[in-house]
């Protein structure tokens, strides 16, 4: 099966979201591609930082319990932040479901390779303490499923996308303060 | 202070959730930090992971603490810079300074850092105090701490107090 684009990806998961997800999509090309395909109050656009969408999330899932926080990594971050892995494990989290979008480049960048085709995210987030850990490469029917029926735990999913790009998606145009204060109206459990 | 004393006055002050890298600065602050059934204390691998977990507590409405070292410093500015200072998300950073002065304060590895460490936080235009005498009276550390923490959520930034030796003990 050939694999989709990571546009495709975006479209397939966030049509299949619960309205109290809060999501947290990592810097660069995921984060426009989020914008574009579904604007919602309860996404974090994260522009700078890259590497930084788990622990933030991870943060966020400990104080909402009753919420499913859902962390969209690219195989960049994911590489930069592959010491943040072990914690949701050692803290007990459940409400997480970390979603890394893998392309094998670092895209906004100008695609230059990254080293994630010589590793395995499924082995690794297992063997860190994740409940759940899914690959999907090319199965667009099995990773809507997933989505829609994945049962609530610490859970991970690496999606195998192309490296084709759809189309030029325009930059997040929301400035980050109104991302940050209108994203925290969400965040409200005592 | 004593590092009992600090953790009790941070509460007082609505500081449940921490996390950092651990520092000998602070005597048994971690272990106290560690082992209150009040608080979240997230051990974290690194500064900026740190940073970044306690900004996913400053996101939801809880006030948030980062307590780790200088020798940190260097992990955190991308965070403070292109994260907390854009989207102006306020954490409370406490600083243990090691390497005081430069050499021959400390050990070899902490001079350099030891020297520049207030230049570096001046650079980066966050709230910023320190408080460097060890004899400091309760009420003057309180003091400096609550102006620090008023300015970080007025301004809604990352806020450091970068503390010597002997100040927490």
């Amino acid at each position: 099966m050939s694999l989709f684009t990571r546009l495709e990806a975006i479209e397939i998961i966030m049509s299949e979201l619960n309205d109290n997800d809060l999501v947290i999509s990592t810097t660069g090309m995921i984060s426009r591609e989020v914008f574009y395909i579904k604007e919602r109050t309860s996404n974090f656009y994260m522009i700078g930082s890259m590497g930084l969408a788990s622990s933030f999330g991870l943060g966020i899932a400990m104080i909402n319990k009753s919420k499913r926080v859902i962390v969209l990594d690219g195989d960049g971050s994911l590489l930069m932040s592959l010491n943040t892995l072990p914690l949701p494990k050692y803290l007990g989290i459940s409400n997480f479901l970390h979603i890394c979008l893998d392309n094998g480049l670092y895209q906004s960048t100008g695609s230059q390779k990254t080293i994630s085709n010589s590793l395995d995210f499924k082995l690794i987030t297992k063997s860190m303490g994740y409940e759940n850990s899914y690959l999907i490469e090319g199965n667009q029917y099995e990773l809507k499923n997933l989505i829609r029926f994945i049962p609530e735990s610490l859970s991970f999913v690496n999606i195998k996308v192309s490296q084709e790009q759809d189309l030029e998606v325009p930059r997040v145009s929301i400035e980050p303060e109104t991302i940050c204060s209108r994203f925290s109206e969400h965040c409200s459990e005592k | 202070m004593s590092p009992e004393d600090l953790v009790k006055e941070l509460k007082e002050r609505d500081f449940f959730y921490f996390s950092g890298v651990p520092d000998s600065t602070f005597g048994s602050l971690f272990s106290v930090l560690e082992n209150d059934k009040d608080l979240n204390y997230v051990p974290a691998p690194k500064e900026d992971v740190a940073i970044g977990i306690a900004s996913g507590f400053s996101i939801s409405k809880k006030k948030s603490c980062v307590v780790m070292q200088n020798s940190g410093l260097g992990n955190i500015i991308n965070a403070v810079t292109s994260f907390n200072g854009i989207y102006k998300i306020p954490v409370l950073v406490i600083i243990g300074w090691r390497g005081y002065g430069g050499k021959p304060n400390d050990a070899p590895e902490h001079w350099i850092m030891g020297e520049k460490t207030t230049e570096i936080i001046k650079d980066l235009c966050l709230p910023f105090t320190s408080i460097k005498n060890q004899d400091i009276k309760n009420q003057d550390f309180l003091k400096k701490l609550d102006d620090l923490i008023e300015k970080i959520y007025k301004e809604n930034l990352p806020g450091i107090i970068l503390i010597n030796k002997g100040v927490i003990r």
